[in-house]
């Protein structure tokens, strides 16, 4: 969940009113104010409609309708961010262009100068870093499509790091072929976690470690494309990887609950009867080695992984194992754009506290900002076994 | 009234102005899981209702230069507003209507010259 620095801002965003604007950024100009009155966005934690998936790695995609621009947008690479307008706010003043450097304030034009005073706390919660893939224009409006470097990762991963190489060597490369930074901490990673995010000691007081988290890729088979390949890395992370709102390619897991969500922001949410548990998992190395830990009771994650090792899988099926949680759709009428996928947020009903892990996140704005937050499962139907 | 002016042409003092401000609510506005009403704003729609009386025909032809102008749809309205401060905004005009006299050709006069003006506030410009 990001972390706004002006506690104004936050105030507002959890408030049953607010006004909000988008600021799509190139180096050179800035679109802002009423010229966008429509968007909509669209991140997952997971490729599939039905489960949550270790080594999933979803591009995320949004679309933005601009109104009276006669610009080119095509291949450009954008800054999207929200901000919220403060209409008591009068006349822009010297102060308040302080927060903005000069760089910032070169790239406006002056009527956007004279309006920046309306931005609260001139606080600005980034979103995403963009490249436009689509660009539609009828009149006035032009209606783009922009996405995160993840969508390009479909073409076929050649290597420009010797093999054998490390897992952190080959996501580095990757990561630069796209145009991307890896965001991701090898010094820090070893360390272990429980379910709650809570760190591990051993008996002597020491954090326990998983040293074998770092492994070595021998070969890239033909044919095996970025996405596939960034995937086989998360997953032996036991993870699933995304490009965050700064544009940095980072993998994360669910860990524990970041929010209470307002009931008078959302909707009642559909939820289904029996939580989804993880009781086993199996990764397919090759045709003639499947790995498999725990049992079928309950949701099994099956993936693929031709680098995957029997200790490995156990350090993932220590961090998976028994992870539970309940199929949500939920619409949060006032969206919080805070939310990153992979947050678990909380709804508390009159009997219950549910922990929602956010594995889609699916935002619309008009001025206003709502969301849907979902976290994908077998549905109620699908849970009872046929006799 | 102080002066209202229409890009930089200072135009004849109405004989009605009327400011009317409505909020246009976000399609998320609606009851919550707990029946209270919550929404987001969009922004606030500024109507402003103006007539004229007697105008003559060089006062009306620097009024229509303005609200029927074909090539700009908007053009720098500024007025005293409700609070009574001088402010300049972008507004577009609809509906203007015109009541002659016309057939004494001694009062050939716009008896009541009436349009409507809008204005979309929100932050930020183009």
């Amino acid at each position: 969940m990001y972390k706004v620095s002006d506690e104004a801002v936050s105030e507002r965003i959890e408030s049953y009113s607010r006004t909000w604007r988008i600021m799509l950024e190139t180096a050179d100009e800035v679109i802002m104010g009423d010229s966008i009155m429509n968007a909509s966005g669209a991140l997952q934690s997971t490729s599939l409609s039905d489960d949550i998936e270790l080594g999933a790695v979803c591009a995320g995609e949004w679309t933005v309708e601009i109104y009276g621009s006669d610009k080119k947008f095509l291949g450009k690479e954008y800054g999207l961010s929200f901000y919220l307008v403060d209409y008591s706010h009068g006349d822009t003043l010297y102060s308040d262009l302080t927060p903005y450097t000069l760089s910032e304030l070169g790239r406006l034009t002056v009527e956007q100068v004279g309006r920046l005073g309306e931005i609260l706390g001139a606080e600005r919660i980034p979103m995403a870093q963009l490249t436009c893939v689509r660009s539609k224009k009828s009149g006035a409006s032009t209606e783009l499509t922009l996405a995160d470097r993840l969508y390009f990762s479909d073409r076929e991963y050649t290597p420009t790091v010797r093999l054998p190489a490390t897992g952190k060597a080959i996501e580095d490369d990757i990561c630069s072929q796209l145009g991307l930074i890896n965001g991701n901490s090898y010094t820090s990673e070893p360390y272990l976690f429980d379910r709650q995010s809570r760190r591990l000691f051993d008996s002597n007081g020491l954090r326990l470690r998983a040293p074998s988290f770092d492994f070595t890729i021998k070969q890239v088979a033909k044919g095996t494309t970025m996405r596939q390949m960034l995937g086989y890395i998360a997953s032996m992370h036991g993870q699933f990887g995304f490009v965050d709102r700064f544009g940095r390619y980072v993998r994360r897991w669910y860990g524990a609950s970041v929010k209470t969500l307002d009931p008078n922001t959302i909707d009642l949410p559909t939820l289904s009867e029996q939580q989804n548990i993880v009781t086993g998992i199996v990764c397919t190395v090759s045709d003639s080695q499947v790995l498999t830990l725990g049992d079928g009771s309950g949701r099994v994650i099956e993936f693929e992984n031709p680098y995957m090792t029997r200790e490995l899988l156990a350090s993932i099926w220590f961090r998976v194992g028994g992870y539970a949680w309940y199929t949500t759709d939920l619409y949060h009428r006032l969206g919080d754009p805070r939310f990153d996928i992979g947050d678990v947020v909380t709804y508390e009903s009159t009997e219950q506290a549910y922990e929602i892990p956010i594995t889609g996140l699916d935002y619309s704005f008009d001025g206003g900002l709502s969301a849907t937050i979902t976290a994908v499962g077998i549905s109620v139907e699908e849970q009872i076994e046929p006799i | 009234m102080q002066r209202l002016l229409f890009g930089d042409t200072e135009i004849t003092t109405p004989t009605v102005f009327k400011i009317d401000k409505e909020k246009v609510m976000s399609d998320n506005a609606g009851l919550s899981s707990t029946c209270v009403f919550v929404g987001d704003v969009k922004g606030i729609v500024t109507t402003i209702h103006i007539e004229w009386a007697g105008l003559k025909p060089a006062e009306v032809k620097a009024i229509n230069d303005f609200i029927l102008n074909m090539d700009s749809l908007y053009f720098p309205v500024t007025y005293l507003n409700e609070e009574f401060e001088e402010i300049t905004v972008q507004m577009r005009a609809e509906g203007p209507a015109y009541e002659q006299w016309g057939w004494d050709p001694h009062r050939r006069l716009c008896k009541v010259l009436s349009v409507d003006l809008y204005s979309y506030s929100g932050a930020g410009g183009g």
